[in-house]
C-alpha cells in the first residue's frame, strides 16, 4: 500500500460526496418551493416573491448551486427557513441523539451478531446452528416498524415495563436499540457464519492443527483474522443501513435525532438542513468505505499492490 | 418584646396560611403531556400561520376578544373587557386593568399598539406582515387613548372588524419582552404573552413545555404544566395514551376508535371544526371549461356514503359551502347538491364528454382518509362514465405546479372567520389562491362577493345566497364533501371540550382534571 493508492481512494471519496450533494441539491430545488411551505399558499404573492428574492430562490439553478458551493467552502452551510436559525446549529443539536442510538446499536450488533455467527459456524448443523440461522432470517425479514410496534405493545402496553416513546433515560433506549439491533445482528450472524465456514475448510487450518495447535488456538490465530476480511465489507454497508433504519426507528419511537429531522426537512423543503444532513451521511459512509479500503490493503497486502498496479 | 397589633397578627397568619394553601394547590395540579404529530417551528403566529402553531400558542398568547365555541362562536371579553364600534372603520377597546404579562410587566394599551405596530406587523418591512397581511392588512393605525383604552382604525369599512380581533393573527404580545429579546429570531424562540400558560422550554423536534402562569387574570390553569410532545407515529401515540404516559393524543383517525373505545381509561373527543373538505376544479382544464362537467362531477358524489364509511358519525355533510357558525349569514333553505348519478350522466351527455382523461392530484393522507376518499371518488365518477386518473403528489408545490396537466385536486376550505368573508370569498374571490392562479374566474362571483363586504346585513345575506348558488350550480370552482373533524384520544380522568378550531384550549374554561 503506498501514497498513490491512498490519494486515489481519497479523491474518489471526495467526488462521491460532491455527486451526492449535487444530486440532492438539484432534485430538492426542482421539486418544491420553500416559500410556499414557510408562508403558506394563501400568502400575498408579493410576500412570496420577496421571500424567494431574500434567499436567492429566484436565481437560475446553476447560479444557486455555485453560490451554495462557494458558501460551503467558506464554512457557511446556510440558514434553516423553518427554525429561523443557522442550519448547522439545528443539525448539531440533534446529532448527539442519533450518535447515541447508532453507537449503542452498532456495539450491540457487533457483540451479538459476530459471536453468534462464529458459534454457529463452529457447531455447524447442530440445533444451535439451526436456531441461530432461523432467528437471523426472521430478524432480517421483519421490517423495523412492525417489530417496533410489536415491542411497544409487549413491553409498554402489556407489561408496562418501558416507556412507549421519547428519549431521556436508558429505558427509552431499550426498544429503539432492540428494534435496530435485531435486523443488523441477523445480517452479521449470517455473514460471520459463512465467512468462518469458508475459512475453516482451508488447507492452512489443517496445517495449523498438524503443527500441533489446539483447535481454539487455530481458530483464534488463523480462522478469525481471515474471516474478518469479508466481514469488513459488511461493516461498510452497516453504516448505510443504520442510517436508513434510524429514520424509521426514530420516527416510530419519537427519538429526536437526525433521521426525523431529515424527514421533516425534506417534506418542508428546508433545503440547507437537508443538505447538511445528506453531506454528513455521505461523508460518514464514504469515510467508512475509505477506511475499509485502506484496512483491506493493510489486512491483505495483495489488495494494495494489485490496485496500484505494482 | 415589641407588641404586634392583633389585626396585623391576624393578617400575617392569614397571609402565611393563604400562601401555603396556594402553594399546596399549585403543587397538587398534575403535569400533562399531549402527544402531537408535529410541533410548530416558529412560535409567534405571525411567523408561522399553521394549525400546529395555534394548537400550542393560543394557550400562551391571547386575543382581545374571545370566541366561545361552546356558545356557537359568541364573542365574549378576552383581554378587552368591552369594545364598541365607533364607526364602520374604527373599533375601540377598553382593556382589563389586572392583566400581567408572563415577564411580570402590566399589559396595557402600549402592548396592543406594539403587537400591531411596525416592529411586529404594520408595513411591508415588518417581520410579521407577509403572513398576517391577509388577516389584518386593512389596518391603518392604532391609537392609544390612555393606558387601558385603544382605538384601532382601518382604511376601509369592514364587517369583520370585531371578528378580526378574536381570531387568527390577533394574538397580543408584550412589548418589553419583545424589545428585551433583541431580534425577531430570538423573539421567535420565546414569545411572551398573557395566557394561562407561559413558555417554559422548547426543544425543536422533541417537545414544547408550557407551565401554569399563576398571575393569570382569570381562573388558574388546571394543569401545573403542559408538554406538547412530538410523537409522529399514531400507533406510538395511542400506546402512550393507553399506558398513561400521555393524557391527550391528537390527529386520531376513525380506524383507531376501536382501540380506545374498549379501554375504560380512554375516551374519544373532538368533532367537526370550521373546515370543509372540498374538491377543487381547474376550469382551464380542457374538459372542465364547461360548467356542466363540473356540475356532473358534483352530482356523482355520494357524500353521505363517504362520511358513513370513513368517519363513523364524526363528520357530516354541510348544506353547501357554509357553516351554522356564520349566524345570520347562514342560509338554512339553501339546496345542497344531492347524489344524483342520472343527472350527472345527463350533464355529461349535454357537455359532449367522450371519456377523455381528467387528472386528479392528491397527497398521501395530508387530510384524514385522503387516499381512501380519493379512491372512492374515482370509483363514483367512473360509475357515471367519467375517466378520472389519480396522480399522487409529494407536496403542495407539486399540486400547484405545471397547471396544464391539472384537472381536479384536493383542498380544504377553512372558515378563518365565522363569516363567509373568511371562507367562500376569501378563498374563491380575487384575493384567493384560485383566482390568483387563474384556476377560476367569475365576474358574477366577484360582484356578489364585493357586496358581501358591505356592512348592511340584508345586502350581505342576499350576496351570500347568490355566492352559494354560483359555487354550487352556476359556475362551480369546486364542490364540498364533508366537514373535517379533529379527533383526540383523551384519558378518562380529563374532562376536556375541544374547540371548533385547531386551538387546544387547555385553560380552566375547557379543561377539568380529576384525580
Amino acid at each position: 500500500m503506498n501514497m498513490l493508492y491512498i490519494l486515489k481512494k481519497f479523491s474518489r471519496a471526495l467526488l462521491t460526496v460532491l455527486l451526492i450533494v449535487t444530486t440532492v441539491f438539484v432534485v430538492l430545488r426542482l421539486s418544491g418551493d420553500p416559500a410556499i411551505y414557510v408562508l403558506g399558499l394563501d400568502a400575498d404573492p408579493r410576500a412570496l416573491d420577496a421571500f424567494r428574492q431574500q434567499w436567492g430562490l429566484n436565481l437560475p439553478i446553476w447560479q444557486q448551486y455555485l453560490q451554495f458551493l462557494g458558501n460551503c467552502l467558506q464554512g457557511d452551510f446556510g440558514y434553516s427557513y423553518f427554525e429561523e436559525r443557522d442550519a448547522i446549529t439545528a443539525v448539531l443539536e440533534r446529532l448527539p441523539k442519533t450518535l447515541q442510538l447508532m453507537g449503542i446499536t452498532g456495539l450491540c450488533t457487533l457483540l451479538i451478531g459476530i459471536p453468534a455467527g462464529i458459534y454457529a459456524a463452529l457447531h455447524r448443523n447442530s440445533w444451535i446452528d439451526r436456531l441461530t440461522m432461523l432467528v437471523s432470517v426472521a430478524g432480517f425479514s421483519l421490517p423495523n416498524f412492525v417489530l417496533g410496534i410489536f415491542l411497544i405493545l409487549l413491553f409498554s402496553v402489556t407489561w408496562q415495563l418501558l416507556p412507549t416513546s421519547g428519549s431521556g433515560s436508558w429505558q427509552h433506549l431499550v426498544m429503539p436499540v432492540l428494534t435496530m439491533t435485531v435486523a443488523e445482528a441477523a445480517v452479521f450472524a449470517r455473514f460471520t457464519r459463512s465467512a468462518m465456514l469458508e475459512v475453516l475448510h482451508q488447507p492452512y487450518m489443517r496445517t495449523a492443527r498438524a503443527k500441533g495447535l489446539r483447535w481454539h488456538q487455530a481458530v483464534c490465530r488463523h480462522a478469525l483474522p481471515n474471516a474478518a476480511i469479508p466481514l469488513i465489507t459488511v461493516v461498510g454497508f452497516f453504516v448505510g443501513t443504520l442510517v436508513a433504519g434510524g429514520v424509521v426507528t426514530e420516527t416510530l419511537f419519537a427519538w429526536p435525532g437526525l433521521g426525523r429531522l431529515l424527514v421533516s426537512s425534506v417534506a418542508n423543503r428546508d433545503l440547507a438542513v437537508v443538505q447538511i444532513i445528506v453531506m454528513l451521511i455521505a461523508c460518514s459512509m464514504v469515510l467508512t468505505n475509505l477506511v475499509i479500503d485502506l484496512l483491506y490493503g493493510w489486512l491483505d497486502p495483495r489488495v494494495g499492490s494489485l490496485r496500484t498496479g505494482d | 418584646m415589641i407588641p404586634i397589633p392583633r389585626r396585623l397578627c391576624t393578617l400575617l397568619i392569614s397571609a402565611v396560611i393563604g400562601a401555603a394553601a396556594g402553594s399546596v394547590m399549585a403543587d397538587s395540579r398534575p403535569d400533562i403531556t399531549v402527544a402531537v404529530a408535529k410541533n410548530p417551528s416558529r412560535l409567534d403566529p405571525m411567523a408561522e400561520n399553521s394549525n400546529v402553531n395555534a394548537r400550542v400558542m393560543k394557550n400562551v398568547l391571547e386575543t382581545l376578544i374571545y370566541t366561545d365555541s361552546q356558545n356557537n362562536g359568541a364573542l365574549t371579553p378576552g383581554l378587552a373587557e368591552k369594545w364598541q364600534l365607533i364607526d364602520d372603520k374604527t373599533l375601540e377597546f377598553s382593556l382589563r386593568q389586572n392583566v400581567q404579562c408572563h415577564n411580570g410587566e402590566t399589559f396595557d394599551a402600549e402592548d396592543v399598539a406594539f403587537s400591531l405596530g411596525p416592529e411586529r406587523f404594520l408595513g411591508e418591512q415588518a417581520p410579521g406582515w407577509a403572513i398576517a397581511q391577509p388577516y389584518l392588512g386593512g389596518l391603518d393605525r392604532v391609537e392609544v387613548v390612555n393606558a387601558h383604552r385603544v382605538r384601532i382604525h382601518f382604511k376601509q369599512a369592514d364587517p369583520l372588524l370585531e371578528l378580526r380581533f378574536a381570531n387568527w393573527m390577533s394574538e397580543m404580545v408584550c412589548k418589553d419582552a419583545f424589545e428585551a429579546a433583541g431580534s425577531w429570531e430570538s423573539w421567535l424562540k420565546q414569545p411572551v404573552g398573557t395566557g394561562p400558560y407561559r413558555l417554559a422550554e422548547v426543544k425543536h423536534g422533541d417537545y414544547i413545555k408550557l407551565e401554569a402562569f399563576d398571575q393569570y387574570w382569570s381562573d388558574q390553569a388546571p394543569a401545573k404544566s403542559v408538554t406538547f410532545k412530538e410523537v409522529p407515529e399514531i400507533a406510538a401515540r395511542i400506546a402512550g395514551l393507553k399506558t398513561g404516559e400521555y393524557q391527550i393524543v391528537t390527529e386520531l383517525t376513525p380506524d383507531q376508535f376501536a382501540l380506545l373505545q374498549d379501554d375504560p381509561n380512554t375516551q374519544i373527543a373532538g368533532g367537526p371544526v370550521r373546515i370543509i373538505r372540498v374538491i377543487a376544479f381547474d376550469e382551464q382544464h380542457p374538459q372542465l371549461k364547461n360548467p356542466k362537467m363540473r356540475q356532473a362531477l358534483s352530482y356523482a358524489i355520494d357524500r353521505e356514503l363517504i362520511v358513513d364509511a370513513l368517519y363513523q358519525g364524526h363528520a357530516s355533510v354541510p348544506n353547501g359551502l357554509q357553516m351554522k357558525v356564520f349566524g345570520n349569514l347562514y342560509v338554512p333553505d339553501h339546496q345542497g347538491t344531492p347524489y344524483d348519478p342520472d343527472k350527472a350522466r345527463q350533464l355529461l351527455k349535454e357537455a359532449g364528454y367522450k371519456g377523455e382523461e381528467i387528472s386528479y392530484r392528491y397527497l398521501q393522507d395530508y387530510y384524514t382518509g385522503e387516499v381512501n376518499t380519493a379512491q372512492i371518488l374515482v370509483d363514483m365518477w367512473r360509475q357515471v362514465g367519467l375517466n378520472v386518473k389519480l396522480e399522487l403528489k409529494e407536496n403542495w408545490g407539486q399540486i400547484e405546479d405545471a397547471p396544464e396537466g391539472r384537472g381536479i385536486f384536493n383542498w380544504s376550505n377553512s372558515a378563518e372567520y365565522p363569516d363567509p368573508l373568511g371562507q367562500i370569498y376569501r378563498l374563491y374571490g380575487p384575493e384567493g389562491w384560485f383566482q390568483r392562479n387563474k384556476t377560476y374566474q367569475s365576474d358574477a362571483f366577484n360582484q356578489w362577493g364585493e357586496q358581501l363586504k358591505s356592512t348592511d346585513k340584508a345586502k350581505r345575506v342576499e350576496a351570500m345566497r347568490e355566492l352559494l348558488e354560483i359555487y354550487e350550480r352556476q359556475d362551480p370552482p369546486g364542490t364540498y364533501l364533508h366537514t373535517l373533524p379533529m379527533l383526540y384520544g383523551v384519558r378518562a380522568n380529563l374532562q376536556w371540550t375541544p374547540t371548533d378550531n385547531p386551538f387546544m384550549d387547555l385553560g380552566a374554561r375547557m379543561l377539568r382534571i380529576q384525580g
